[in-house]
């Protein structure tokens, strides 16, 4: 029996995705909103909006009495958290299922488990999971360091058990470096965190980041939907990712899905998740961490699986059986995401708001943008700088990468600074092309990927700088001269035939 | 109208004239037919090269002239002669510290500063008139100044010590 109508604790792209399924499922749509996201599309896209507080998230999109008086008052049967807020929150998912509502995701003590990176690292290795080399439980004392470090060897990773997602990590080169660091890492684990417990792990030097989707349903049934390459990040962000990876063949990716299905057969794990796994230069590859909600990237497995994640999930809250077996499951071409964010990346990448003045979005086939924009929209100082995911797919990797140059040269979002020029010049490096890339690769290279300029002749740049400022003063000049004349606002004034105006 | 094109340090002249209703531009000794429509004031450009179209964006947010063509940002910077000429005393008298020398030929048409007086970095020093604007030198640093070797109306070439500031 698939639900009436699901709340959705989210906003943005994620909630506008969600209501996109929710809408061909025949489900009534609840959205949820803070104050400075009342004009935003999620609101009015979905069949009932509530407000639920101020601007800060902390006061609207992460108070789960909020969300789920919502809940109770519009008669919403599920709530869908989206990825981020309280997505991954085990106290969230049980006062849902208290409260008498489904929680479309795993269960809460699924999500604790994971969510503690010392009991998910022990949970995995007796399911026969292979975890980097490390310690077995929380390391509390310098002594329990060091006698670790005999068994672990340098460089070492010291690991907030309450971080993940790349937060909280100290890397330890040399014993001298071991007291510092463990203090340090301690404290900020407890600030970040509130938990200042940590543990050891070996550091891997510029491994690759590669995650299989994986899908489970409330009668044992687990799938994977194959794996995505997420090594394109800058400071343990994302931000171009892949499937397949060009570094993963059949054998391997056989071996990857059997242990990401057994991890979640282990731990009784249910409805969408991801089995994240760092790879050596050796393609030895080791459990990251588990994603316990859908992911930003989850379009990239769509695409090439042909699957509507999100319709599999409602279905799956709702106690269906998974009717796809793991060998009906095929990934078919190729397909890439790139995160569009408002950035300043001239500025080292400092987030830009502003008003959205104008938006041209790409079109054409085998085109997919994930998007909340719209014109004239404010991008809020409150929430995450992701304004896009440009997802494209094409027969072959070669084929994709052509396509999703072609979508961002389309693509022109005024008002913002964002890094579309930064995608692009990754994407037509020689790493990036030839798939040889790891995690490391975009920081390292960055001066050189800021500095790659593009194919359009010298010549015709200066021709298009002089002309354009040679049109841009002659424009300026006359608005100077209509406000002088007619006394009109120098907007009005500058406003003639021929030329649109701002609207 | 002669427009300066920096792009990665290289400066390129452009010279733009209308002739007939038309737009050309010349760029080292070729001439080429230009059309700029403004498809929306400030941000989106139409730009003709001949038969070559280009679709640009600009980012008006950015310091310089970033041009957007097919995903592909040309930061560009564009003076005009007057505009570059005031940069470039602008530049000669950070760099030369203690004498602020004129860059350019000129007039004097204004002092503000006499023998013995305390500057600091911004304070007004002069008007030197060039290509018919005036630009107001500003001192570099901080000090007293030593000597004014110039006077209100002198003729001043490039190279030539306007104030010594000790």
């Amino acid at each position: 029996m698939v639900f009436k109508k699901v709340l959705i604790a989210n906003r943005g792209e994620i909630a506008l995705r969600v209501i996109r399924s929710c809408r061909e499922m025949g489900i009534e749509s609840v959205a949820v909103y803070s104050e400075a996201d009342r004009d935003s599309l999620h609101v009015r896209w979905a069949d009932e909006a509530w407000c639920i507080g101020p601007p800060p998230s902390s006061e609207s999109y992460l108070c789960a009495d909020k969300i789920l008086d919502v809940a109770r008052r519009s008669g919403a049967e599920a709530i869908h958290p989206g990825y981020g807020f309280l997505a991954e929150n085990a106290g969230f998912a049980d006062a849902c299922e208290e409260a008498g509502f489904v929680f479309v995701g795993p269960p809460g003590n699924v999500i604790r488990a994971m969510g503690d990176k010392i009991e998910a690292r022990r949970l995995m290795s007796g399911a026969d999971v292979p975890v980097m080399p490390g310690t077995e439980g929380e390391i509390a004392t310098i002594d329990e360091l060091k006698a670790t470090a005999e068994s672990v060897g340098f460089p070492m990773m010291i690991k907030a058990s309450g971080g993940g997602g790349g937060k909280g990590i100290r890397i330890v080169h040399e014993a001298s470096e071991m007291e510092k660091a463990f203090d340090m890492a301690r404290s900020e684990a407890g600030k970040a965190f509130g938990n200042p417990t940590v543990y050891v792990e070996r550091y891997l030097k510029n491994p690759r980041h590669i995650e299989f989707q994986v899908m489970a349903d409330n009668h044992g049934n687990v799938i994977h939907l194959f794996e995505r390459e997420c090594s394109i990040q800058r400071r343990h962000q994302k931000i171009i990712e892949e499937t397949p990876s060009p570094l993963v063949d059949e054998k391997m990716r056989r071996q990857m899905g059997d242990v990401a299905i057994r991890a979640c057969t282990s731990i009784g794990y249910r409805n969408a998740g991801t089995v994240e796994f760092l790879v050596d230069e050796n393609r030895k590859f080791y459990f990251l961490e588990m994603n316990t909600r859908l992911q930003v990237e989850h379009p990239i497995t769509e695409q090439v699986t042909g699957i509507d994640l999100v319709r599999l999930q409602l279905d799956i809250a709702s106690g269906v059986p998974l009717s796809i077996r793991q060998s009906d499951l095929k990934q078919r071409g190729h397909s890439i995401e790139a995160r569009i964010c408002a950035e300043d990346v001239a500025s080292g990448f400092l987030p830009s708001i502003g008003r959205v003045t104008s938006l041209d979005i790409p079109g054409g086939s085998g085109v997919r943008l994930d998007s909340a924009l719209f014109k004239g929209m404010d991008i809020p100082v409150y929430y995450d700088p992701m304004l896009a995911k440009l997802v494209v797919r094409g027969a072959t990797r070669d084929r994709a990468i052509d396509r999703l140059k072609r979508c961002l040269g389309e693509l022109h979002i005024i008002g913002v600074s964002t890094n579309v020029s930064f995608l692009l010049a990754i994407l037509e490096t020689n790493a990036f092309q030839s798939g040889a890339y790891h995690t490391g690769y975009v920081e390292e290279s960055l001066d050189g990927i800021l500095k790659k300029t593009g194919p359009e002749k010298s010549e015709n740049i200066a021709l298009a700088a002089a002309i354009l400022s040679h049109t841009q003063r002659k424009h300026r000049s006359r608005q100077l001269q209509g406000r002088s004349q007619s006394g009109l606002s120098p907007w009005t004034a500058a406003f003639r035939p021929g030329e649109p105006s701002r609207s | 109208m002669k427009y300066y094109v920096t792009m990665n340090d290289r400066e390129t002249e452009v010279d733009i004239r209308e002739e007939k209703g038309e737009v050309l531009g010349t760029l080292d000794g070729k001439t080429y037919r230009l059309h700029c429509s403004v498809v929306e004031p400030g941000s989106k450009y139409s730009v003709l090269i001949g038969h070559e179209s280009l679709n640009v964006t600009v980012n008006p947010l950015a310091s310089e002239l970033a041009m957007v063509i097919s995903g592909h940002l040309y930061s560009t910077r564009v003076l005009d002669e007057r505009e570059r000429g005031a940069l470039a005393l602008e530049k000669t008298c950070e760099q030369k510290g203690g004498v602020e020398k004129s860059v350019m030929p000129g007039i004097v048409r204004k002092i503000f500063v006499a023998e013995g007086d305390e500057v600091e970095a911004g304070s007004p020093l002069l008007i030197l008139e060039a290509m018919k604007m005036e630009n107001e030198i500003v001192a570099s640093g901080v000090g007293i100044v030593s000597k004014v070797h110039i006077k209100q109306g002198d003729a001043v070439n490039s190279n030539d010590p306007l104030v010594t500031i000790g």
